[in-house]
């Protein structure tokens, strides 16, 4: 829990006052995702005031003075967006200040910024902790940031009574979607689903040894939570010792060539294929001698196009075998599972939002006071 | 008294099996206390029945005193539910394997129904025959090897469901929330390590009793067949494993014939045995 100055109270009051509005407390948010916007107004908006979450958040400081009691803002890869506190007429004027900064040609770009006020800033603020308006639905990174953003904007005081309640809901609401509903549940990318795979066959991931063969992207990309996961031992192997050197110097490990390749396997637990080949590298003529006596399973991950492993090697007892497809359909059914989850989340955002709302206006109140 | 409280021990254990299955299909977190203490409960009950039965047993002939009651079939069910769902929380909580109830809970319960269902609770005095030091602890050590042996069987099945599901290339719900291959193999090759010299030793002092009472080792009696293939199929699963490496699969479907052979045992060859007319 991030403890800031002015944390507020909890309001126990749940009826919405009927006074009015003040007028210098309303939330706003200002911004562009990877929806509305392209890339390059996001690096372009990234980029503004030196590139620094900070620097941004001061020059909007002394930008708006007075108009602005608190500020926060969240920067990613695939958002940028201003969480302001002030006047009604402050979310316009944060959107036309952005614009004039940032290099806007058409008139579709120029609507890619989008400004919600009050409840709309506060439904959009929980979606997005959720990971609902992310670009992969129910991603977890995005609470991090959300959180680290908040962190940033509490260390340097501009954060207040509205953004604190705000922005801890938020981060409440968020971890709160992930646990009722399946929203963030299953992998969706190949190297999480591949280690999450090989954690159902072997025990301890301490024991395994894994061999890469062939020194290709889409293999190192598809093994890397593999590699990065402690493994007894990493062997590469590649065409030329050279480069299985290389890679072997990156990753720490062995480097071997193809002429290895029995020898390896053997050793191996886990095996990465992809090599450039018009036939099957890995035949039943080959594996089957070397299975004869093996204790332990042998998963192969055969991300080649072709493929480097005979289709007819997945029938032999103690072998595992998927392709780059095989990993791409579990990630899709998983995505499937997400999307399916989502009315749930929106339903637990609705209810998160109306009980919340009327404390927040009572907030509000409080602060004009 | 033990219909009662066994009765009460079953409903208990299919509620558990039950909330182990939530806990499966609905991955519902919660549902894991609630499947073990709800087998806790059932145990409780289930012993509390039991040491009820032995009293009643121990009063009704003091000669017997030393023994418990599981000369017959309603007895021998009970004892061998009770202590499969002992081996069972004990393995769920050391190994931490949440998903184990949803395997070894119907073995347990079957032979708890059958029990009720197909048996009288009557109690009867042991036979003259069977008062010896041997067979107090001969019927015990086959039991519990049993249970162990259910537990076992078990966790070969749930060993072989992850198998096909990840050899499929299409792994559904289940392969997340059953362990890994290798946490089920070595548990499956422990348990056998555990019950297979008890079993041997079993039989052993079975033979020595018979050799007292009936004036022979061995009589290649229908029980006494059905136990030797028992014993070779768990031994050579172990001999397998040990001398050529055997591990997964054929281990499991192994497993899976020495727990017919069990079934084989304790009920169709006690039918067909011409001595063994009592448990």
């Amino acid at each position: 829990m991030i403890i800031c100055k002015d944390t507020p109270t909890t309001l126990t009051d749940s009826s919405i006052p009927a006074l009015g509005m003040p007028t210098g407390s309303h939330l706003h948010i200002v911004g562009t995702n990877h929806k509305t916007g392209s890339i390059q107004m996001r690096e372009a908006l990234a980029k503004l005031w030196g590139g620094n979450i900070k620097g941004a958040m001061q020059a909007m400081r002394s930008r708006f003075g007075g108009r602005q009691s608190e500020i926060c803002i969240l920067s990613t890869c695939n958002r940028y967006e201003i969480y302001a506190v002030g006047d009604p007429g402050l979310g316009r004027d944060i959107k036309t200040a952005l614009l004039a900064e940032v290099p806007v040609v058409t008139q579709d770009e120029a609507q890619a910024l989008y400004a919600y006020q009050d409840e709309d800033a506060l439904d959009h603020l929980f979606r997005v902790a959720s990971g609902l308006d992310s670009m992969v639905i129910g991603e977890t990174e995005i609470l991090g940031q959300v959180k680290n953003a908040y962190e940033v904007a509490c260390s340097l005081s501009y954060t207040k009574g509205i953004l604190n309640t705000v922005m801890q809901k938020s981060l409440y609401v968020g971890k709160k979607t992930r646990t009722q509903t399946e929203l963030s549940r299953g992998k969706i990318s190949v190297a999480s689903v591949a280690l999450d795979l090989a954690t159902k066959i072997y025990a301890d991931f301490n024991t395994v040894t894994i061999a890469v063969v062939g020194a290709g992207a889409m293999g190192l990309e598809t093994a890397r939570n593999l590699l990065h996961s402690k493994p007894k031992s990493k062997i590469f192997l590649s065409r030329t010792l050279e480069r299985a050197e290389a890679l072997a110097t990156e990753f720490g490990g062995t480097a071997k060539t193809l002429e290895d390749l029995p020898e390896v396997i053997t050793a191996s637990d886990i095996l990465v294929t992809q090599l450039a080949t018009e036939t099957p590298v890995i035949t039943q003529a080959l594996l089957k001698p070397l299975l004869h006596g093996r204790q332990r399973a042998l998963f192969i991950l055969d991300i080649a196009m072709p493929r480097n492993v005979a289709e007819d090697v997945a029938t032999l007892s103690g072998v595992y075998l998927y392709n780059l497809n095989d990993l791409k359909d579990i990630c899709d059914a998983n995505m499937r599972n997400r999307s399916g989850e989502v009315d749930k989340a929106v339903a637990l955002i609705r209810q998160e939002l109306s009980k919340f709302l009327p404390n927040y206006f009572r907030r509000l109140l409080t602060i004009s006071r | 008294m033990e219909t009662m409280t066994l009765s009460l021990s079953c409903v208990l254990s299919c509620a558990a099996f039950l909330a182990s299955c939530l806990y499966l299909f609905k991955r519902t977190p919660q549902a894991i206390g609630v499947w073990k203490t709800l087998l806790a409960a059932s145990v409780g009950i289930h012993l509390i029945g039991f040491i009820l039965r032995t009293a009643d047993f121990w009063a009704l002939s003091p000669v017997d005193r030393f023994f418990l009651p599981v000369n017959t079939f309603f007895g021998a069910l009970s004892f061998l539910a009770l202590v499969t769902n002992l081996f069972c929380l004990k393995l769920a909580h050391k190994h931490n394997i949440s998903v184990l109830g949803v395997f070894v809970l119907p073995i347990s319960l079957a032979a708890q129904a059958a029990a009720l269902a197909f048996f009288a609770a009557t109690i009867q005095p042991l036979d003259e025959k069977m008062h010896s030091a041997l067979n107090i602890i001969h019927p015990l050590i086959l039991m519990s090897t049993y249970g162990t042996l259910a537990n076992a069987f078990a966790v070969a099945g749930a060993f072989l469901i992850q198998d096909w599901q990840i050899k499929s290339r299409r792994p559904g719900e289940f392969c997340w929330q059953i362990p890994s291959l290798e946490v089920l193999d070595r548990l499956n090759s422990r348990l056998m390590l555990i019950a297979v010299p008890l079993l041997a030793l079993g039989i052993l002092l079975g033979s020595l009793w018979a050799r007292g009472a009936w004036g022979r080792l061995w009589g290649w009696d229908a029980k006494e067949i059905a136990s030797l293939v028992t014993l070779l199929i768990y031994t050579s699963n172990i001999t397998m494993r040990w001398a050529f490496g055997w591990r997964g699969r054929w281990s499991a479907l192994m497993n899976l014939l020495g727990f017919a052979s069990i079934l084989l045992t304790f009920f169709v060859a006690d039918l067909a045995s011409k001595v063994h007319d009592y448990l």
